[in-house]
């Protein structure tokens, strides 16, 4: 066996430029088994990007430019900050590796664009969609008055599509309304004909085609959120839709999806003002970012949670402004999924029954086997916990203490003798929460990342051992009903893509998986023993917007039930944590809607990718957009589905109301319309 | 040229994403594919047997041109371009260039369309979708990983026009046009039926690399044949209350 030890870690150049920690692991120590290693190439430039986030919450894109052979990351080359159109250096809040392949990437400035109106008519509502595979041509999307056929969709922005040579957006393609209704206008042509001349499949390009499937996430979540019979004829909801890269959904845990999250609502908004600006008059934006990750400090204030409030308040504020007396339509509201995490057994926490009190939390993360992907935990406590102590047990039994760990000095465990960064098998992590996002309960985190199990034949890099890792975090806590907690990131493969990688998750005896005396009951839905393994709080990392410094009014978050409105939460549907008098608890959600028909028929049916398809999906995924149809609904005057109140026992997963099931889009599973 | 090849073979590459959605498909495909027709021509083995075996005739014909040709220009198979691709079923031993599925799939849509003319009201729709579901049988070569979408640009041509061929000579009034396929400069085209046919009919087309379709002038001197006319009649006597 080989003998690891840990040592400290020199910062190196990855950290110096502001790299995230994710980032600075996919650049250092992940180079043979990240997507850089395994996704194909069309250039050699592919994936050597990087992309910052200001204080300002613009963006900026950078090429990084590493020596050959680029493991060596002793001289790497970025430019030191991000530049404003005036050249004037901004100052970086955060900065991401960005997987975008160079044909992405315009050759030249990106240019400004205008609106043209419909003939169509006045448009009531903006519907903002960020998913992926969205099939922007999709009759759903579209209206018809006889053989007169309209797009409703005004703008679409693939983030990983082939740039123009002159383009209006900073990667990828932007698609504008002109173009999309000239391919909906073709109705002689087969739709898939269509997509590959708007380049949406394109067999020639490496990687996943998520529109070449019976299946995308987006399309479905997308006609949820926006689609409409053609022959309804509703031409005043209008439609904007981003499109992530598809190696950004791929990464399951959330490593880059901050910048293009950030990048996809802001060019909403940025769209959605020019629309207005053109038509003259104030629109209500309702945007849908079915998007989520178990990780993050679940107090709002991670950099995505707060870009996001920023943006939404900066949209609303210059719509005010140019339009002072248009007020109520000068609104945006964006609906996120409470996560699929509840049974994933992904999260657990200590909480503090007194002040200054040392609390240790023992977490056994079990690594599966044959898995070829990262793993990564995030502990999270008060930033002014104090006291702080770290152990790491190896699932080979090797327990080591880690004294040297701090803010700002990383340790790393790694074949003794080596200073190959492709033998270190594990990187901890310590940071803190910056406090001019979060004001006082801002928190610091230990991150462990893990490399692989299985790394593919014929590599010949060093991986973990398989099975039960302890990780120890010991802290004195400042005040009572503080916590130590602790989230492992997803690991799953997307709906609709395939991804190698094995969830690992926590692997407690004392956690009861089951009812019953003996454990052989019914699926336990409750947090039933003492085990620091906890269902309640295991939500979406991005869907917490509400912490002191970042009070979210905004968004609304949104969990999924199954059968009956409110009934039953479906089995997985994330769940905010137990309130306690006077201490800190997560969001709650704020309502919910069906994701599930029942225990065997799960999800629910909207369109598939091709137009006159439905299919099936589930998942919190499509519970948010029903809750943003429903304020569709509202803007356009149109009737609305009842709610219906939920039980206070299930409100931590339900929120406050229920949506019935609403039969406006291809009925119901068991009753399809 | 070997350029062409290597960029056909990498979207031979990608295309196998799909397998995952078609697999099933693609294993009932293997072989003649027949009952995918019969499902949007209503074909019954009892109603229309004549008919079965004028599409059966069709086919034979497609399958030995189909050969010959193949044997003549011996171009290899997406596998031997690269280990990577692996098949998810046995890849023939007879050449890539053209794909058999393709030219029998076509040539099977064409002679239904010629034997349902002036029969049905539904023409136009039917024979769309006829054209589209031999497309789709064509395209999944692709995916199992065995025919190049230049294969399927042969074979399409080559069915579309043996179909009119074959109809004429049992009776039907069509034009027969000559149509010449030059896959030199395919590139990284993929196929796309709407690329060169439309209205009923195959039109020029021009890869950005260079191949081209082109249509030449019409053949007027097709021999009639009483042994294939007699088979049509009777398959044309089928339909006679299709409405």
């Amino acid at each position: 066996m080989t003998k690891l030890v840990w040592s400290k870690e020199e910062r190196g150049a990855w950290e110096k430029a502001g790299f995230d920690p994710y980032s600075v692991w996919s650049l250092r120590y992940a180079t043979e088994f990240d997507f850089a290693a395994t996704a194909e190439r069309d250039s050699p430039d592919d994936f050597d990007f990087a992309l910052d986030v200001c204080t300002d919450w613009t963006l900026g894109l950078n090429k990084i430019s590493k020596p050959n052979p680029p493991a060596n990351d002793a001289e790497v080359i970025i430019p030191s900050g991000s530049y404003s159109p005036e050249g004037a250096q901004k100052e970086i809040l955060a900065r991401y590796r960005a997987p975008l392949r160079a044909a992405s990437i315009s050759p030249n400035p990106v240019v400004g664009t205008d609106y043209t109106p419909p003939m169509t008519g006045p448009s009531k509502v903006i519907i903002g969609i960020v998913d992926d595979g969205i099939n922007l041509i999709n009759d759903r999307f579209a209206t018809r008055n006889g053989c007169d056929w309209h797009s409703r969709v005004d703008f679409g922005w693939v983030m990983d599509g082939i740039a123009k040579d002159v383009s209006t957006v900073p990667f990828g393609q932007e698609y504008q309304r002109v173009e999309l209704e000239a391919q909906v206008r073709r109705r002689s042509i087969p739709e898939r004909t269509r997509l590959l001349e708007l380049g949406l499949i394109d067999f020639a390009r490496s990687g996943q085609q998520a529109l070449s499937r019976h299946l995308s996430h987006g399309t479905h979540v997308a006609d949820l959120a926006a689609g409409f019979d053609p022959t309804d004829c509703r031409n005043d909801a209008r439609i904007i839709g981003v499109q992530l890269p598809t190696l950004v959904t791929l990464a399951t845990s959330g490593d880059f999806l901050t910048p293009f999250a950030l990048a996809g609502v802001g060019y909403i908004l940025d769209r959605a003002y020019l629309m207005c600006r053109t038509l003259g008059y104030a629109v209500p934006v309702v945007l849908n970012m079915s998007y989520g990750i178990s990780g993050g400090p679940h107090n709002g204030g991670s950099v995505l949670e707060c870009g996001i409030q920023q943006l939404l308040d900066a949209h609303i504020k210059r719509m005010c402004n140019a339009f002072p007396d248009e007020k109520d339509a000068c609104t945006a509201n964006l609906a996120l999924p409470m996560g699929n995490q509840f049974l994933a057994r992904s999260h657990g926490y200590v909480r503090s029954k007194s002040d200054a009190e040392t609390l240790e939390l023992k977490l056994p993360w079990r690594m599966q086997p044959s898995d070829l992907t990262a793993n990564f935990l995030e502990v999270w406590m008060p930033q002014d916990a104090s006291d702080v102590e770290v152990s790491v047990e190896t699932a080979d039994g090797e327990c080591s203490h880690l004294p040297d760990l701090g803010i700002d000095a990383a340790m790393v465990l790694h074949r003794m003798d080596s200073t190959d960064p492709n033998d270190v098998v594990v990187q901890v992590v310590m940071d803190e929460q910056g406090k001019a996002l979060c004001g006082a309960s801002a928190l610091k985190r230990v991150l462990f990342l893990v490399a692989p199990t299985q790394i593919p034949f014929p590599k010949q890099r060093l991986t973990a051992s398989s099975g039960i890792w302890t990780v120890t975090v010991r802290a004195k806590l400042p005040k009572a009903g503080q916590k130590i907690e602790a989230w492992i990131q997803r690991d799953d493969a997307p709906v609709g893509y395939r991804r190698p990688g094995r969830p690992s998750y926590f692997d407690d005896p004392l956690y009861q998986r089951f009812t019953g005396p003996d454990g052989q009951g019914d699926v336990n839905l409750e947090d039933t023993g003492p085990s620091v393994v906890k269902r309640y709080g295991a939500m979406n990392g991005i869907a917490t917007l509400e912490s002191e410094g970042c009070r979210d009014r905004n968004s609304v978050i949104v969990g999924g039930y199954m059968d009956e409105p409110a009934d039953h939460a479906a089995l997985y549907a994330g769940a905010s944590d137990e309130a306690q008098k006077d201490q800190s608890h997560l969001r709650r959600p704020d309502s919910s809607a069906q994701s599930d028909t029942s225990r065997v028929l799960l999800g629910v049916l909207a369109s598939g990718t091709r137009s006159g398809s439905k299919t099936i999906l589930n998942g919190t995924s499509v519970a948010a957009p029903q809750i943003a149809r429903d304020l569709v609904l509202e803007k356009l005057n149109l009737p609305q589905p009842d709610r219906v109140p939920v039980p206070a026992k299930r409100a931590l997963q339900l929120g406050q109301d229920a949506l019935v099931v609403p039969t406006w889009h291809g009925g119901t599973r068991r009753n399809p319309s | 040229t070997p350029e062409d090849f290597l960029a056909q073979t990498k979207l031979v590459y990608n295309y196998a994403d799909l397998r995952v959605d078609r697999a099933p498909e693609i294993l009932n495909q293997v072989g003649f594919p027949t009952v995918f027709f019969s499902t949007i021509a209503t074909l019954n083995p009892s109603r229309n047997k004549y008919s079965l075996q004028f599409i059966g005739l069709a086919q034979i014909v497609a399958a030995k041109t189909a050969m010959m040709v193949k044997q003549a220009l011996a171009c290899k198979r997406p596998d031997r371009f690269s280990d990577q691709i692996q098949p998810m079923i046995p890849t023939p031993g007879h050449g890539a260039f053209p794909s058999a599925h393709a030219v029998e799939a076509f040539i099977v849509a064409r002679v239904l369309a010629h034997l349902l003319h002036g029969k049905v009201d539904n023409l136009p729709k039917i024979n769309d979708m006829l054209l589209k579901q031999a497309s789709r049988i064509a395209i999944n070569r692709h995916v199992a990983g065995v025919h190049f979408p230049a294969d399927t640009y042969a074979g399409a041509v080559m069915g579309l026009t043996l179909g009119d061929y074959l109809c004429r000579r049992a009776g039907a009034n069509t034009d027969v046009t000559r149509v010449s396929f030059n896959a030199e400069g395919i590139g990284a085209a993929d196929f796309a039926l709407s690329n060169f046919f439309n209205n009923g009919k195959i039109e020029e087309w021009r890869a950005p690399d260079g191949a081209t379709i082109e249509p030449k002038a019409n053949i007027d001197d097709v021999h009639p044949s009483d042994l294939v006319h007699w088979l049509w009649r009777k398959a044309r006597l089928e339909w006679d209350d299709a409405n």
